[in-house]
């Protein structure tokens, strides 16, 4: 949106009408000889040189034009945006993502389990503003991703690049929630959730999911357990990211519900089970309006001055006006 | 006083066009007289013609040269800003070009910027922090966050590898970085630059004035002697040209104290021994500053004043021209 910071500069355009009357009407203006161009009571002629005439028409619509435009530039013109300031601080969420190769299992669509996820988590967090939002992804190994942030573009970028199998090749659901944990208690928020995806069961680690769990609690960070997958035989395909061979076979291992569960209530937070895409989606969404906020905001107002695209852009067509008098109309004074 | 686009002064290229183009125009003019009144022609009415083209060309410069002093963005004196902010928020642009494997400052030039950022790190506690890592190119590596583990985490890793396109681009450091700030946070910000101010490619005073303009001080930080240094590499041996000749860096500090200067900021030297302390300080009393004040100070931009006066010399060359001084004096 555009303002102006000085509008009563606008007033100098009053005074157009009359200039224009002087410049170009007032019988009694100078600049100019007085030549005859009919004889008395005769016809007169007029002189056909188009291309003088339409010179002189350009040279007095671009002084016109640059002079109005170096006025509005006195006026102060700016460019106003108005975006919302947050005050209050949010809740620190962090997504504890299972890469394991069984994630690669194509009962859900589209692709399989790991990119449904994605998919999910990626609207999920699209629908926390204000929330700083962090990923830790786990299979043999745990790693941080992304530390809880408010940056989401950059934490939907990391999301992006997880791929099956680049942790190894395993389960280790402890060691996932104790790098999250240890991550969130570096922040000072005070709701603090962490949200386990997984399709498997504790195979690796040396951390006991039960043990990252009373770490958690005792953190005061609450959990959220979803056991991702359908019960029953489910093809797989995934490429190994080091070797570059593809993998292809059927899985029937299913996630340790009962842990699941244990996990959730021993820190306040609840189980869910996904049996498809649509379900994980809803399963999220559910935790979005259990964890709600308050939310303060106060709107800012930026303003970024224009007055010297304006003012330039006046002045360019007062120099083409300059020299279009002296070397094409040539103006003797 | 200051001046936002020093490099507007080069349109008066054009004003020095126009000074001859004018004095042509009158000889010209003058001819054409001559012919067209030869009968009625005399010395008066030459002088007439002289003062009014002289007038009318001074006019003529003079609104020429105060447009273009206007569009240079002029500053001066301060106008406070209203801010109502708490916290801080800061991004480390670290430079993690080859040079900055030399050893002028101990134990290297990075070593000694990632101490400094540690130590920042455990000063300010309750801060969020960025990292963006440049060299030719800048690439933010840590988003904005809390979580002091990752930032001691990652700072192990940095390293000239991390990045592989060659050069220093302090430029698109301060880009980036003020970029890497979120929108919509009610923190102050700061940013802290760490390179040796070597630059290849950008002009460093063109970022520190985008920071400028957003309120944010540069608190910049210059590794490595200005005597400059072999750049040692791991495996044994120095960085050296295809001639074989040894490669020397210098640190570049008057780059990194313009752009410290140009944003309020604060120029150090990692090499000092207070520059932990000094930093700290300089973070600190920054924050408190704007937080007891509730504004921060701009400086005002005087445009107008220059515009106003282009418009009355632009008015005063046509009066010269549509008034008949002669019937009225």
């Amino acid at each position: 949106m555009w303002v102006l910071e000085y509008p009563t500069a606008l007033l100098l355009l009053l005074l157009l009408p009359p200039a224009i009357y002087l410049k170009h009407f007032w019988p009694q203006r100078g600049g100019r000889i007085r030549f005859p161009f009919a004889i008395y009571n005769g016809t007169g002629f007029r002189p056909k040189v188009w291309r003088v005439r339409l010179a002189n028409a350009v040279g007095v619509i671009t002084f016109w034009v640059g002079l109005v435009a170096l006025i509005v530039a006195l006026a102060g013109p700016a460019q106003v945006s108005r975006r919302p300031v947050h005050l209050s601080r949010g809740i620190d969420i962090m997504v504890v993502l299972d890469e394991s190769p069984t994630m690669a299992a194509q009962d859900f669509q589209p692709g399989n389990r790991l990119e449904a996820a994605k998919e999910v988590v990626r609207r999920f967090v699209l629908r926390r503003e204000n929330d700083p939002v962090g990923l830790v992804s786990f299979a043999k190994e745990a790693a941080l991703r992304v530390p809880p942030t408010t940056d989401h573009d950059h934490l939907l970028q990391a999301l992006g690049q997880v791929r099956i199998m680049e942790l190894g090749d395993g389960t280790a659901i402890g060691l996932g929630l104790a790098v999250g944990a240890l991550h969130l208690e570096a922040g000072q928020a005070t709701e603090r959730v962490m949200i386990l995806l997984t399709d498997g069961k504790n195979n690796a680690g040396e951390i006991s999911p039960e043990a990252a769990a009373e770490i958690a609690a005792d953190l005061g960070i609450r959990i959220y357990t979803i056991g991702v997958g359908r019960e029953g035989e489910t093809s797989i395909e995934f490429e190994d990211p080091e070797s570059g061979a593809m993998y292809r076979g059927t899985v029937v291992e299913a996630f340790d519900e009962e842990q699941l569960r244990t996990l959730a209530d021993l820190t306040g937070g609840s189980y869910f089970h996904a049996a498809s895409a649509a379900a994980l989606d809803s399963v999220l969404q559910s935790i979005d309006s259990i964890e709600t906020v308050e939310r303060r905001t106060r709107v800012e107002v930026q303003s970024e001055p224009m007055h010297r695209q304006v003012a330039g852009f006046g002045a360019l067509l007062l120099l083409l006006e300059f020299v279009l008098r002296a070397l094409v109309l040539k103006e003797i004074l | 006083m200051t001046v936002t686009y020093p490099e507007v002064f080069w349109l008066f290229v054009i004003v020095a066009v126009v000074i001859p183009m004018l004095v042509w125009k009158y000889r010209r003019g003058r001819r054409d007289l001559e012919r067209l009144g030869s009968e009625v022609w005399s010395r008066e009415l030459a002088n007439v013609f002289l003062v009014k083209s002289f007038f009318r060309g001074l006019c003529t410069v003079l609104f020429f040269s105060f447009v273009i002093l206007g569009l240079a963005g002029f500053h001066w004196g301060r106008r406070p800003i209203e801010e109502d902010r708490s916290g801080i928020e800061i991004v480390f642009a670290i430079d993690v070009s080859l040079s900055m494997l030399a050893e002028d400052v101990g134990p290297n030039r990075l070593e000694r910027g990632k101490d400094i950022v540690r130590s920042v790190v455990q000063d300010f506690p309750e801060s969020r922090f960025a990292v963006v890592a440049f060299g030719g190119r800048a690439v933010p590596v840590l988003p904005m966050t809390e979580d002091g583990y990752a930032v001691q985490s990652l700072l192990s890793v940095l390293s000239p590898e991390t990045l592989t396109s060659p050069g220093t681009d302090i430029e698109g450091a301060i880009e980036s970085a003020l970029d890497t700030f979120p929108e919509g946070s009610a923190r102050h910000q700061a940013l802290v630059l760490i390179s040796d101010g070597e630059y290849h490619t950008g002009n460093p005073s063109a970022a520190a004035r985008s920071a400028s303009a957003r309120g944010i001080p540069v608190f910049s930080i210059t590794t490595g002697s200005e005597q400059g240094s072999s750049i040692p590499l791991t495996g044994g041996g120095v960085v050296e040209t295809h001639d074989g000749e040894m490669v020397r860096t210098r640190a570049n500090p008057s780059a990194m104290r313009q752009v410290a200067e140009a944003t309020d900021g604060l120029h150090l030297s990692a090499g000092e021994g207070e520059v932990f302390a000094r930093l700290r300080e300089g973070l600190a009393g920054y924050t408190e500053r704007r937080d007891r004040d509730g504004f921060r100070l701009a400086s005002v931009p005087r445009y107008r004043l220059f515009l106003a006066l282009a418009l009355l010399f632009l008015v005063l060359e046509n009066a010269l021209r549509i008034v008949r001084w002669r019937r009225i004096l």
